[in-house]
C-alpha cells in the first residue's frame, strides 16, 4: 500500500458568523489512484469537505478548522492556493456560476493564466485539457450556450489545466440527465484509468457509487458515519437507515427476495452480480 | 422653472448611462476589456471583479423575469394591471431577492475563481493579445473631436 494523497485528522469546522460545527471529528485517508465517493444528506457537509480538502476553506473562506487536512504532503491551511490548486483540482457543485468568462477556451485557460504560466504552455495545456473532455472545437462557444453535461465538462478542464493529482467534483451530475451523466462520468473515468488520478466524488447516485468507487465515505449531521468499501456500506442496514442512502436497485432486489424467503449467496451491488447470483441460485 | 429644467437635463444624463451600459457588454468582449484595463495600468485584480460583474448582468435580467414569472403563477398581477403606487410597492419584493441572489451568486463565482488561484500571484499572463490598430486610433481621434465640437457648443453658443 502507497503512502496516502490524502489525509484527513481530527478535522472540526465551523463557518465564519456561526456556532455550529458543521463538520465534527473526521478522519479519513485517500491513496493515491483511488476514487473515494462521499455521500449523505443534504447540509451533511459534503460541500464543506470538498472546499476543505482544496484549500479554499478556510484559506478563502474564513471560519474556524481544527485538525489538519494533508493533502499530497501539504498543509491545506497554511500552503500557497496556487501551489494547492496544482495538486487539488475542483469542480464546484454549480455549473453556473464556475463559468463565468465569455469564450470556453479562456474559460479552460483562466486557472493556468493565473498561475503565470508562458503563453505557449498555457495554450498547449488548455488544448489538452479541452481534448480529455472531448469538447474539442467547442473552444470559441459562449460557456452559457452549452449544455449541462458540456457545461461541467468545461469546468472539468478548468481544473484539468493546472495539472492537479488529485479532482474532487461536487454533486458534478446532479443537475443532468442520464446522458449528460454518461458524458461526465466517462471523462471521470479516463482521468482515473488513464491518466491515474485520484477522484473524489460527491454524490447520491448508487448505481454510478456502485459501479465506480473503491470506497465510500457516508457523513451524517458533519459526522463520519462510515467509510468503507460500496457493499460494505450498502449492505449495512442502519447506515443506510441513518443517512438516508438509497442502495442500487439490486441491492433492493437483494432484500425483497430475502424477505420472501429466498437468499442469494452474497449481498450484489452491481446488476452483472445480480445476474450471476440469481443464475447460480436457480440452476 | 429653471430648477425644474436642470433636474429634467440630470434625469436625462442618467437615463442615457443606464442605457448604454448594455451597449457597453454587448459590443465589447468582457475578457478583452479587462486586458484593456489592465494594459492602462489597472491591478488586474480590480480589472477582473469589475469586468466579471458586468458579465453577469445579463443572469440579473434573467433572474428578474424568473422572479416575475413566480409572481404571475401566484395570480400576482401587479405589475401588468396595477395602479402607479400598486407597482411602487411591489418593486421591493422584485428587488430583494434579485439583490440577494446576486450577493449569493459572486460569493459562488468568487469561490471558483480562487479555485482557480486567481490573485495568487502578482503577475499573470493573458493568452489573448490586443493591439491598438488604425481602427482603434481612427475611432480615438473620432471621439476626442466629436467631444471637442460637443464642448464648444455647450461653452460659446
Ligand atoms: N457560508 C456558510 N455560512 C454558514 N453556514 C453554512 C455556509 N455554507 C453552508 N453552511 C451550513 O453548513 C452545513 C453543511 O453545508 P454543506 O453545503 O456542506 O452541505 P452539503 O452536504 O453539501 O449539502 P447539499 O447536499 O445540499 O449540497 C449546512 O448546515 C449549511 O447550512
Ligand atoms: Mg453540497
Amino acid at each position: 500500500m502507497s503512502k496516502p494523497v490524502i489525509e484527513v485528522n481530527n478535522l472540526y469546522y465551523r463557518y465564519p458568523r456561526s456556532n455550529d460545527y458543521v463538520l465534527k471529528d473526521i478522519n479519513f485517508s485517500v491513496e493515491k489512484g483511488q476514487f473515494l465517493a462521499i455521500t449523505g444528506e443534504n447540509g451533511a457537509g459534503k460541500t464543506t469537505l470538498s472546499l476543505i480538502l482544496s484549500g479554499i476553506i478556510p484559506q478563502a473562506k474564513g471560519g474556524k478548522m481544527h485538525g489538519n487536512v494533508i493533502v499530497c504532503g501539504l498543509d491545506t491551511q497554511k500552503e500557497d492556493l496556487a501551489v494547492l490548486s496544482q495538486k487539488i483540482g475542483i469542480v464546484l457543485e454549480d455549473p453556473e456560476t464556475q463559468l463565468f468568462t465569455t469564450k470556453v477556451f479562456n474559460e479552460v485557460a483562466f486557472g493556468a493564466e493565473n498561475l503565470g504560466l508562458p503563453r505557449e504552455e498555457i495554450i498547449k495545456r488548455a488544448k489538452w485539457a479541452l481534448k480529455v473532455v472531448r469538447l474539442e472545437g467547442y473552444e470559441e462557444r459562449h460557456p452559457t450556450m452549452l449544455s449541462g453535461g458540456q457545461k461541467q465538462r468545461v469546468a472539468i478542464a478548468s481544473a484539468l489545466t493546472m495539472r492537479p493529482d488529485i479532482m474532487v467534483l461536487d454533486e458534478p451530475t446532479s443537475q443532468l440527465d442520464p446522458i449528460g451523466t454518461i458524458e461526465v462520468f466517462e471523462v471521470v473515468k479516463e482521468l482515473k484509468q488513464k491518466y491515474g488520478m485520484t477522484i473524489i466524488m460527491v454524490t447520491h447516485k448508487s448505481e454510478e457509487i456502485a459501479a465506480f468507487a473503491d470506497n465510500v465515505l457516508v457523513i451524517n449531521q458533519g459526522e463520519l458515519l462510515t467509510f468503507g468499501t460500496p457493499k460494505e456500506v450498502f449492505s449495512n442496514k442502519e447506515v443506510i437507515k441513518k443517512a438516508w442512502i438509497t442502495i442500487p436497485q439490486v441491492s433492493s432486489l437483494y432484500l425483497d427476495l430475502l424477505d420472501k424467503g429466498l437468499q442469494l449467496e452474497e449481498f450484489p451491488i452491481l446488476p452483472e452480480e445480480g445476474v450471476r447470483l440469481v443464475k447460480q441460485k436457480i440452476s | 422653472m429653471e430648477g425644474l429644467l436642470f433636474g429634467l437635463v440630470i434625469c436625462y444624463r442618467l437615463l442615457t448611462l443606464i442605457l448604454l451600459m448594455p451597449l457597453i457588454s454587448m459590443t465589447t468582449e468582457v475578457n478583452q476589456m479587462a486586458i484593456g484595463l489592465v494594459k492602462l495600468g489597472m491591478p488586474y485584480k480590480i480589472a477582473y471583479t469589475a469586468t466579471t460583474a458586468l458579465n453577469m448582468i445579463p443572469s440579473l435580467e434573467e433572474q428578474v423575469r424568473t422572479i416575475m414569472d413566480a409572481q404571475k403563477l401566484r395570480a400576482f398581477t401587479v405589475f401588468e394591471e396595477g395602479r402607479i403606487h400598486e407597482k411602487l410597492f411591489a418593486y421591493p419584493a422584485l428587488v430583494v431577492p434579485m439583490v440577494i441572489g446576486a450577493m449569493k451568486k459572486s460569493m459562488l463565482v468568487g469561490v471558483a475563481m480562487d479555485a482557480r488561484a486567481f490573485g495568487c500571484k502578482k503577475t499573470r499572463t493573458y493568452i489573448d493579445v490586443i493591439r491598438f490598430t488604425t481602427k482603434d486610433y481612427a475611432s480615438l481621434v473620432f471621439l476626442l473631436t466629436l467631444i471637442g465640437v460637443l464642448t464648444y457648443f455647450n461653452l460659446f453658443c
